[in-house]
């Protein structure tokens, strides 16, 4: 499959007898990636118009670059943070309608005050009407004809600034920045918001302006963009759906925005240009839900889903299959199956949507989503935005982590573009995931075994097809636990397929855990790992569960002619949830409901087989 | 001042752009001591009330209400006016953070713009800036090793040296080389051979006390040493390349500090421009800070 490695395992071999055959630097000739970056890609700062407004009013995105490679900042409520370790990689990602301007225009900036909307602005608070401007970015994506876009010279001016920062952050083999932002559209107060993200410099994203939905609120619409992006600059440039949970049913649903159904134009587009699924995050985790998947002990996990974004329509149980991850990509088999091409065949990365210019995800050390939720006493009491969902619910979520041989633009990217990436909800957890027809289950106690791995199958995000006569798909996972971190509990593949009658099924399978526990004889289940957790001091040790876990895993209900899609989770034993450190430290007590303790964990991006 | 009650009643309760109108109150009378109550003041303070900000709404809630209602926020308003005037009269205006922070930025920003346009230096100014700045560029010490794993959850910790042990002779009398590391031993999580990593990079796949321990070692280009033991088991290390921390040549970090010094110049500018505005200040120190 890749002659490289093969002279490689040979050079590897005549070594041991002739110490000049291999190469001196063993990663030479490996082209498969070797290191797992831990970064952000949806970030936003006082650029974003939500977040100035809500009091994010002194961090830049150079701040928030500092802060993600170690820096320490001081946050809104005038405590000092930092990171326990840097991130490897970040995207700041402001919301494009109205980009930079109400920090602009608050501070007098003739760029956006000499504008006509900064005109109107000014005009609408010289007459005693603060609504022209307060409503300015709600209204910009409800009601664009009333709320304009500045004007393109403005746009772009201010754009380019973006994007010249993050140049000059980015240190190719430290850090990278990449240039994004965040594409802000809805429809009836419901969440389709996708993170932009491009590969390139300040040269070719610094040429077009961000696309916003003063643009256009629909999809497809965004897509031609990022499509005319490329073919002007020659760069490339990705988009990354979020917060599905808060769609009501719309952002991964049958149906296309104009009520026809989905088809195969919209299906090439939707897998060309998003390759991503941001499944965890700030508002709310959506990898599963108990509703939909009720055998599923571990689906009930931070959910949100009470609602659209804005508060408008209650949730319904209906919209659930297109709001989370694996029914999503279990509808895709389905929409391949009669279009040909599969939609939603996304991978899956975890980011925090923070506002506040900071990337926190670890539950002791969380800066919460606007600065109302920076750490202080009473930040369980209070509604995100005053009027949204109740703060004590916010999840201290997620990292997006790439295999990639090297840390720059180049290379992650294109770990971002092959789906060789996973999710964490704000652990480090390291995890590599296999698909195959060949591997044998000594693999994982080779030293050599990512040689084997990549050469006889797939890692995540890849595809297997046309299984060989009398084979099984076989998954391998190797799950590590974050150095600093809590052990691990247990390792489990997902498995979502379409049945040979046309229905969709899924099914969870324990393959490695930890401490000589065994399966339930009825259910097959792995029982509870238990808890080290002292509420009183919230804190846990590890002295239950395992430092790594691996398995070899040969799918038994195997049919060579069902569509299947396969993805890893990997889960921590309980520690305290972040309200839990927020009790000891404030000494308050959270809501009734909020949960005291949780189980970080992966996900990984998925491995499909199509017959 | 952070834990003032009042400062974040001010912070969160009310939007940011609140305090702009406040320094621009509705139009009022030239004279500090009368209040006029008109329907336009009345409607944008209803929208800063309800923190809903939509003025056709708030007409129309304003239209419907009965004679009491409308008396009772006529009576609010008047109150805050009268108070917020009394305030500023005292001059509590000057003491409001939020206030300060919003003025306080908007003179930044201009000094930000003045600031933008620094010229680059050429490379002679550039080293010599360098030269007094060098242990900001340090290069942190590396090692590059390759190590053999057992691992002591299969097999316990006693068996896991002991078969370390046995190794370490086959290993050293075949005189195994850096690149065949991989064929020994067993599946390590992370990586067999390393190349010129750093010291947390280590700790962080084989605990504080081995890497402490590696950093230490002597390098042997053909002699594997150990056992070492990890957090995971035990490790043979063929060490063949240990380099102390050291100073970075110029030419070495060139491009991080140019950035590093357009960022410094641009500060530089910037305090400057801030300085002068200091400068049309006279600054009395009362006795009172005498320590």
């Amino acid at each position: 499959m890749r002659p490289g490695f093969t002279i490689l395992i040979w050079g590897g071999l005549l070594a041991t007898t002739s110490a000049l055959a291999a190469e001196y630097s063993p990663p030479v000739g490996k082209d498969y990636p070797q290191y797992a970056y831990f970064g952000d890609t949806h970030l936003h700062t006082r650029n974003s118009a939500d977040a100035y407004s809500l009091g994010n009013m002194n961090l830049t995105p150079a701040d928030a670059y500092r802060f993600a490679r170690g820096e320490e900042v001081i946050a809104h409520n005038g405590m000092r943070v930092k990171l326990r370790r840097p991130l490897d990689f970040l995207v700041v990602s402001d919301h494009s309608e109205y980009l930079g301007g109400y920090y602009r225009f608050n501070v007098g900036d003739p760029v956006v005050r000499n504008t006509p909307v900064g005109q109107a602005w000014q005009a609408g608070l010289e007459k005693g009407n603060p609504g022209q401007m307060m409503s300015a970015f709600t209204g910009s994506i409800n009601n664009p004809k009333e709320h304009p876009p500045f004007p393109e010279a403005t746009r772009r001016y201010i754009w380019q600034d973006v994007v010249k920062t993050a140049d000059d952050y980015n240190q190719p083999g430290l850090f990278t920045s990449l240039s994004g932002y965040e594409w802000t559209s809805m429809r009836d107060g419901s969440n389709l918001h996708r993170v932009v993200v491009f590969k390139d410099g300040a040269d070719k994203v610094g040429q077009m302006v961000p696309f916003s939905a003063q643009d256009s609120i629909d999809p497809e619409k965004l897509w031609q963009a990022l499509a005319d992006y490329e073919k002007a600059t020659g760069g490339e440039v990705l988009a990354i759906g979020h917060n599905g949970n808060l769609s009501n049913g719309l952002m991964y649903g049958d149906k296309l925005l104009d009520g026809r159904p989905l088809d195969r134009a919209f299906a090439q587009m939707s897998a060309r240009w998003e390759p991503l699924f941001e499944v965890t995050q700030v508002k709310g985790d959506s990898e599963s839900h108990p509703k939909l998947s009720p055998d599923d002990e571990f689906a009930d996990f931070e959910n949100w889903d009470v609602s659209n974004i804005s508060n408008t329509a209650p949730k319904e149980d209906w919209m659930l299959q297109y709001e989370y991850a694996r029914s999503v990509l279990k509808n895709g088999l389905k929409h391949e199956a009669a279009t040909g091409i599969n939609p939603f065949k996304f991978g899956l990365i975890g980011s925090t949507d923070g506002h506040n210019s900071v990337s926190t995800a670890e539950e002791d050390n969380f800066f919460g989503k606007f600065p109302e939720t920076e750490p202080s006493a009473n930040r369980f009491t209070t509604k995100m935005a005053r009027q949204l969902d109740p703060n004590w619910k916010l999840v201290a979520s997620g990292y997006a982590v790439v295999w990639a041989r090297e840390n720059t633009r180049e290379e992650i990217f294109a770990a971002l573009k092959r789906k060789e990436v996973y999710a964490t909800t704000g652990s480090r957890i390291q995890v590599r995931f296999f698909g195959g027809f060949h591997y044998t289950p000594d693999l994982i106690h080779k030293p050599l075994w990512l040689d084997d791995a990549y050469d006889k199958g797939v890692p995540m995000g890849g595809d297997l097809t046309a299984a060989p006569r009398g084979k099984a798909v076989t998954l391998v996972v190797v799950a590590s636990k974050d150095p600093e971190g809590a052990n691990l509990d247990r390792v489990q593949i997902i498995k979502g397929w379409l049945d040979n009658k046309g229905r969709l099924q899924e099914k969870v399978f324990d393959v490695a855990w930890s401490g000589g526990r065994e399966r339930d004889a009825v259910t097959g289940k792995v029982p509870a790992v238990g808890s080290t957790v002292d509420l009183k001091t919230a804190t846990f040790t590890n002295t239950i569960g395992a430092a790594d876990l691996a398995a070899v895993w040969t799918d038994p209900d195997f049919d060579p002619k069902e569509r299947a899609f396969y993805y890893a989770r990997v889960i921590e034993i309980p520690r305290p949830r972040w309200s839990t450190y927020d009790m000891v430290y404030f000494g308050n007590e959270a809501p009734a409901e909020t949960p005291r303790t949780l189980q970080d964990r992966a996900y990984t991006s998925p491995i499909w087989y199509t017959p | 001042m952070l834990k003032d009650p009042l400062f974040h009643f001010i912070v969160l309760g009310a939007l940011l752009f609140g305090a702009w109108a406040v320094l621009n109150p509705a139009e009022s009378a030239d004279d500090p001591r009368t209040i006029v109550v008109d329907r336009e003041a009345l409607l944008t303070f209803i929208q800063y009330r309800t923190r809903s900000f939509d003025e056709s709404a708030a007409a129309e809630k304003f239209d419907a209400w009965p004679e009491a209602m409308l008396e009772d926020v006529i009576q609010d308003f008047i109150r805050e006016e009268a108070l917020y005037r009394s305030a500023v009269e005292m001059g509590l205006d000057a003491d409001d953070y939020v206030m300060r922070q919003r003025m306080v930025q908007k003179v930044e920003f201009m000094a930000e713009g003045v600031a933008e346009d620094v010229v680059a230096p050429d490379d002679n100014q550039l080293e010599a800036w360098y030269s007094e700045r060098k242990q900001n560029y340090a290069q942190a010490a590396l090692i590059t090793f390759a190590h053999v794993f057992f691992s002591s959850e299969r097999r316990g910790e006693a068996s896991a040296t002991e078969e370390a042990t046995q190794a370490l002779e086959a290993l050293n009398r075949a005189r195994v080389p850096f690149a065949a590391a991989p064929s020994w031993g067993e599946r390590f999580p992370y990586h067999v051979n390393y190349v010129d990593r750093g010291f947390e990079e280590i700790v962080s796949h084989f605990g504080e006390t081995m890497a402490v321990e590696l950093f230490s070692l002597e390098p042997r280009e053909s002699t594997w040493q150990g056992p070492f033991s990890s957090t995971r088991g035990t490790h043979l290390i063929l060490l063949i390349r240990s380099t102390p921390a050291r100073e970075a040549a110029f030419a070495e970090v060139r491009d991080q500090v140019l950035r590093d010094w357009l960022v410094e110049a641009t500060r530089a500018r910037k305090d400057a421009f801030v300085q002068r505005v200091l400068d049309g200040f006279t600054v009395v120190r009362a006795p009172d800070l005498q320590r």
